[in-house]
């Protein structure tokens, strides 16, 4: 099976950062491939950047459909571009959020996001109205750390900790979803940081590597989004694209 | 070799189907219906239930079902599987169930309704007996996802004679077309687990009538598949959601 990571940026490390995370936790048969984009915003921290991110990120789904993929990610808290490739591709293409608030869901009877910056509440509210699950966020809360500057982990887990530990005792959190791709890889530091807070009863779901197992399921089985909902688009003269 | 989040190796994992019935011949029925639909190394094990219902086609039936599911995740969990799924598309026990454990314990059609909703604006169920249309709007409304749920649609046929295939994947198609044509479903969850392995020949027949933009779920095997992506990540429902039960008396069990 053939698993793409679309990383919505230019910057080309985070290829390797998806790869290094995702890699250890593929099946024996999948086959993961990262790339990044030509032409966009080096990250996502704003709707402005997710929308000159999307025509590119519309097309390197569309050039992993032809490459034979079984099924892609469009890797950031955002899920830039996801409803619009989907009009393009048949195969599935996978929202880290939207799938994050599903599976949430499922395993909580509320979720908060801890996001990068302030600005991600509106975005991650609208994500969740648009999901049906607003009464399910319990809150976003944000770590003010820079997308470019998540590097530096112990610094990320231990704003993460304390932000998730303010998301339970405060706002009534069952379950924290990480805000940001970027943060892959620190689910379990930070359920073990919960833990010597003394909570050891709320999961935290990784978006990115709970995204890409949801997608090799769904390549497992042959199953894809409704054409129905994603028509492909009318043919008509488009400059630039 | 690669390693689940947990640290368990990930070409191994086990699978526990409790099927909420005491009808014999499902056990090795299960075995072979749910087992093509695990990835290799995963390892399924199908048990029924000591005491209950022949099949569940009622809220009674549910209700005198669902003691001895939980004691039959619970017992899962003690016998070392990874995660567990409650076959029956009314998620029977499934709430209870996670109170008194702390593995994955899998609904068909919380997670058939959730995928759902990932994948098609608005979708349909085709289930077995009208008498269980309230049900599955209640389902819904739980989840948050009513206004996605296009129609609930039954071929009323009983479960215990979902064994004529040719029948039963007639009447799949018939009220499948009708849920789009009528309804707006774009997409179809199948309404019983008892109707495993039908989702390709019902989306053939879909195509045959001219619907080719409509993917057909299969609860039962979506179940399989989530259940082993949530026991690679090591995630599990949240235990401040699904406390355990407090410690008392109680007679009979």
């Amino acid at each position: 099976m053939k698993i793409r990571v679309i990383e919505p940026v230019i910057s080309k490390t985070l290829e390797g950062t998806s790869l290094e995370e995702l890699s250890p936790i593929a099946r024996p048969d999948t086959e993961l491939s990262a790339v990044s984009l030509d032409a966009g915003p080096a990250s996502i921290e704003s709707t402005y950047e997710a929308a000159l991110a999307a025509p590119h990120v519309v097309a390197k789904i569309v050039e992993a459909q032809k490459d034979g993929v079984d099924a892609v990610i469009s890797n950031c808290m955002d899920d830039p571009g996801v409803e619009a490739a989907r009009e393009w591709v048949s195969i599935p293409v996978i929202g880290p959020a939207e799938t994050s608030m599903h599976i949430a869901t499922m395993l909580g009877h509320r979720f908060s996001i801890i996001g990068v910056l302030e600005a991600d509440e509106r975005p991650f509210q609208d994500h969740a109205r648009k999901a049906g699950l607003e009464d399910r966020l319990a809150s976003v809360r944000a770590i003010n750390i820079p997308v470019l500057e998540l590097e530096d982990r112990t610094k990320a887990v231990r704003a993460l900790v304390e932000q998730s530990v303010k998301a339970v005792q405060e706002d009534g959190a069952h379950v924290i979803i990480f805000g940001c791709t970027g943060m892959a890889g620190m689910a379990q530091d930070v359920e073990n940081g919960l833990r010597e807070q003394g909570i050891t009863d709320v999961p935290v779901i990784d978006p990115a590597k709970l995204a890409f197992k949801i997608a090799e399921a769904l390549a497992d089985m042959g199953l894809s989004h409704s054409k129905r909902t994603y028509p492909t688009p009318p043919e008509k003269e488009i400059v630039g694209y | 070799m690669t390693w689940r989040l947990d640290g368990k190796d990930i070409d191994s994992m086990r699978i526990r189907v409790v099927v909420p019935s005491i009808t014999e011949e499902f056990e090795a029925l299960g075995l072979e219906q749910y087992s093509p639909g695990a990835r290799p190394g995963t390892e399924i094990s199908v048990t029924l239930l000591d005491k209950g219902p022949a099949s569940i086609e009622s809220r009674y039936d549910e209700a005198v079902a669902v003691p001895d599911i939980v004691r039959k995740v619970v017992e899962a969990e003690k016998d070392g599987v990874d995660a567990v799924i409650i076959e029956c598309m009314a998620d029977p026990g499934l709430q209870a169930a996670r109170e008194m454990v702390s593995i994955p314990v899998i609904g068909p059609a919380e997670t058939a309704m959730h995928v759902a909703s990932m994948l098609a604006h608005r979708f349909s169920l085709v289930i077995v007996l009208d008498r269980r249309v309230p049900m599955f709007h209640e389902h819904a409304h739980r989840m948050g996802v009513a206004e996605r749920l296009a129609s609930v649609r039954a071929v009323n046929i009983p479960v215990l004679e979902l064994g004529d295939t040719e029948r039963v994947v007639k009447a799949l198609v018939e009220q499948s077309v009708v849920a789009v044509r009528e309804d707006g479903a774009h997409l179809i969850v199948i309404g019983c687990t008892g109707m495993i392995g039908l989702a390709e020949v019902v989306e053939r027949g879909l195509v045959g009538q001219g619907i080719a933009d409509v993917p057909v779920i299969d609860p039962g095997i979506l179940a399989i598949k989530v259940a082993e992506a949530l026991a690679d990540l090591g995630l599990s429902h949240s235990k401040r959601t699904y406390l355990t039960s407090p410690e008392k008396e109680i007679v009979g069990y």
